[in-house]
């Protein structure tokens, strides 16, 4: 920082003006006319696509709530419908909400979770964005698959191929044909909730339907979608934890107690507003990578064993 | 509204660098006014979409806080050049910089600096103190101040311009072939270092942000260092070089800010060559005011502890831009009054020392709280904390490699030097360039924008 030794001028130093050369001039003449055609054209192909809205983006991820207007139900009222399906909501002060989560989930939906160990995922899939790739890179279970992949979602699962160990680059139904699976475990429709919470629960019907097609005895799990931190929310309000919540309770609803169950995770990772927790997170939207150990553990506190056990006889028969 | 965004590519700056051309060379200035504060309107504007976001910028106060700077200091420069007594000066002089800088010290302590903010203080006080001094003279048209101050394309980020360096051109506005050539090819460089370069090596870092950084590994941390340096540099000297190319475009001369700074030898010549036109603020206005070197040792030391200081604040309020500054500070004194003429006598070791401590550099700056600060240099000396994966880096190399490697050298002079000689040799061989750069920035910025959800998040 001497006088001396930096260069007088404010900014570094200028490239001195020299008269461009014909052939110079004839490149960029040629350059101006082929951006200025292309830049047309390509204008002009997105207008015909259909796509000549996306011309007027401003790069600003705000998105535009106003134009499509949902309705969503109040969290409350959202939690509960939750706490018909899943349990009361768990707070720090109820330590039995545990316990009595699964109580309710069994006298609801006559179907019951129990504990189980890591080979109940031996003959598991794990279908998912980058939440699944995280339970996938930081605490994968040994012997399960995981078709995921970041960004993916019901739109765009059947364009992808995933690397699965063994098979190689495969699609998902590929896969299905050639393993054959006891759970498949589905946690999407997050990265196109911009599309609208009842929209994007259509197009996962279809995509479910479509599972059960190709695996019919295998039994399927609904994962609720994780919420975001408030901070990630306000960001980018798309992704409001409200939104996530609305999607999430139209999932459940393909739950049917028999071979397809939800199950939300929310809980071991949601602060008291209801958000992911910010001590839990780095970027807000997922979960630190030394958290999807207890995402692991709490899994196998949700598994189902089809022969029943007599307790839910037991239940059955007192109503 | 930003540069790498569809709407500004394609539609705001075309038609803006159309209508510079069909109106009059008088008019320029005008139009440029205008077109700067529809931009002003679209960048504060918090909507996705072209019109509503002019709407809603209007209710910004990031929008009237811009209109109040230039206000206030087109009067006060008009005031300080027609008020004869010195102490009327000196007040008029120190009402301005109290009125430019307060603002800005309080937005940074509250954390939430309003878009464009941190540049306006500069060009404020630079313009002031010019005036001041006799070096500039007040300008008397509004619309060439507003133009000074708040042209599009370097409002948000700069560079950051002293006013009678862009003198001539805002008189003349002459646009010469030469310069629409130049400008249309800083122009498109620029934009593909930000959206390609920028935009890729930055994922790295996004990355391990979500895997939380006391569980990666320590390859990965060092990966990290080295992915953010080049998302930063690309980012922010990809911006200035699409300022200086618009810039050049409409008949104007903007500064130089970014001359390799990654290969530097020392700290010192590194801040000669990153934000030069920050660096050289600092320099006229502060540390020469103070005494610069002539004051002995003593004196020095303590004008270039202010320098960095203010230079770390200026960053961000928080304790680690606090010792990121000092740590720039020690470096630069040890540098000078140690071993800074080795450094720059053996440059094998002179790069080896920046190398290393660039990366390092950067991650006191990007951990902004202390304890991540603490946990990031644990995971890159191993000493802390505990890699989940350890191999997690495999991955990240395999999917990130060629990008960083590309980066790497993107960051020399090389490519360029290679153009250059291209461009003078076979001068039509640049225009496949060209366009290729541009429409794979464009690729990429649909990829992001049709699902701008998804391209960066789950």
């Amino acid at each position: 920082m001497s006088e001396q030794s930096v260069p007088v001028n404010s900014g570094g130093p200028r490239r001195k003006k020299k008269k461009l050369s014909r052939q110079e001039s004839l490149a960029f003449t040629v350059l101006l006319w082929l951006l200025i055609l292309s830049m047309i054209g390509f204008a002009v192909g997105m207008m015909i696509k259909g796509n000549g809205s996306q011309l007027l983006s401003t790069g600003i991820s705000s998105p535009d709530t106003e134009e499509k207007i949902y309705v969503y139900p109040t969290k409350e009222a959202l939690l509960i419908v939750d706490s018909a399906w899943i349990g009361v909501p768990m707070t720090n002060d109820t330590v039995v909400s545990h316990a009595f989560r699964k109580m309710i989930e069994l006298e609801e939906s006559q179907f019951y979770f129990q504990d189980v160990d890591d080979s109940y995922f031996d003959d598991a899939l794990f279908i998912g964005d980058s939440r699944t790739v995280g339970l996938r890179d930081y605490a994968p279970f040994e012997n399960a698959d995981y078709f995921a992949s970041e960004g993916i979602g019901t739109y765009t699962l059947e364009d992808t191929e995933v690397e699965i160990e063994g098979l190689g680059e495969i699609g998902l139904w590929s896969l299905l044909k050639r393993r054959e699976y006891g759970k498949i475990y589905i946690m999407l429709g997050l990265n196109e909730i911009w599309a609208g919470p009842e929209e994007v629960a259509e197009n996962y019907k279809e995509l479910l339907d479509k599972i059960r097609e190709a695996a019919p005895d295998a039994l399927i799990f609904i994962q609720a979608n994780l919420y975001v931190s408030a901070s990630y929310a306000e960001d980018e309000p798309v992704f409001s934890n409200d939104n996530i919540r609305a999607l999430n309770k139209n999932l459940s609803k393909f739950a049917n107690g028999k071979d397809i169950f939800y199950i939300d995770v929310n809980p071991l990772f949601e602060n008291e507003n209801g958000d992911l927790d910010d001590e839990l997170t780095g970027d807000g939207a997922h979960v630190y990578a030394s958290l999807y150990q207890e995402w692991d553990e709490w899994l196998k506190t949700r598994g189902i064993i089809l022969k029943k056990p007599e307790l839910v006889f037991e239940i059955e028969e007192k109503k | 509204m930003l540069f790498n965004s569809l709407a500004f590519i394609f539609i705001f700056l075309p038609v803006v660098l159309i209508s510079t051309f069909l109106v009059s060379r008088k008019k320029r200035n005008l139009l440029l006014f205008i077109a700067s504060i529809l931009f002003m309107l679209f960048a504060c504007g918090t909507n996705f979409k072209l019109l509503k976001g002019l709407v809603t910028g209007f209710l910004k106060v990031d929008f009237w806080l811009l209109i109040g700077y230039v206000v206030i200091n087109f009067f006060i420069g008009f005031g300080i050049q027609s008020q004869e007594k010195p102490g009327g000066r000196k007040a008029l002089l120190i009402t301005a910089i109290l009125l430019d800088s307060v603002p800005l010290v309080i937005y940074k302590v509250l954390g939430s600096v309003p878009l464009g903010l941190s540049f306006y203080t500069f060009q404020t006080v630079s313009y002031i103190v010019d005036v001041y001094q006799g070096k500039a003279r007040a300008e008397r048209s509004f619309v060439k101040f507003f133009v000074y101050m708040a042209m599009f394309p370097r409002i948000l980020q700069g560079p950051i311009i002293r006013f009678g360096d862009l003198g001539p051109s805002l008189y003349s506005r002459r646009i010469s072939k030469q310069d629409l050539f130049r400008g249309l090819e800083d122009l498109i460089i620029g934009l593909g270092l930000k959206v390609i370069l920028s935009g890729q090596v930055g994922r790295v870092w996004s990355g391990i942000q979500g895997i939380g950084i006391k569980s990666i590994s320590t390859p990965l941390a060092w990966m990290g260092a080295i992915a953010y340096s080049l998302q930063l540099y690309f980012d922010f000297a990809g911006y200035s070089r699409m300022a200086i190319g618009m810039g050049r475009l409409m008949g104007l001369e903007l500064p130089e800010n970014f001359n390799y700074p990654y290969i530097s030898k020392t700290m010192g010549e590194f801040w000669r060559r990153w934000h030069m036109t920050l660096g050289s603020w600092f320099r006229d206005y502060i540390y020469i005011p103070l005494g610069g070197n002539r004051g002995g040792n003593f004196k020095t030391i303590r004008n270039l502890l202010v320098v960095w200081l203010f230079t770390g604040f200026w960053h961000g309020f928080g304790w680690n831009f606090i010792i990121w500054g000092l740590l720039t500070f020690l470096f630069i004194v040890l540098e000078r009054y140690i071993f800074g003429n080795f450094l720059n006598k053996t440059p094998v070791v002179g790069h080896l020392y920046m190398l290393i401590l660039i990366p390092l550099m950067w991650m006191v700056f990007a951990n902004t709280d202390l304890v991540s600060l603490g946990r990031y240099f644990g995971r890159l000396f191993g000493v802390a904390g505990k890699a989940i994966t350890p191999n997690d880096y495999v991955k990240y190399m395999q999917t990130y490699g060629l990008w960083l490697l590309g980066g790497i050298v993107f960051a020399t002079p090389g490519p360029r030097k290679i153009y250059d000689f291209l461009r003078k040799k076979i001068p039509i061989a640049v225009v496949p360039i060209l366009l290729a750069i541009f429409w794979v920035s464009v690729y990429w910025m649909v990829k992001g924008q049709s699902d701008p959800f998804m391209y960066f998040h789950f």
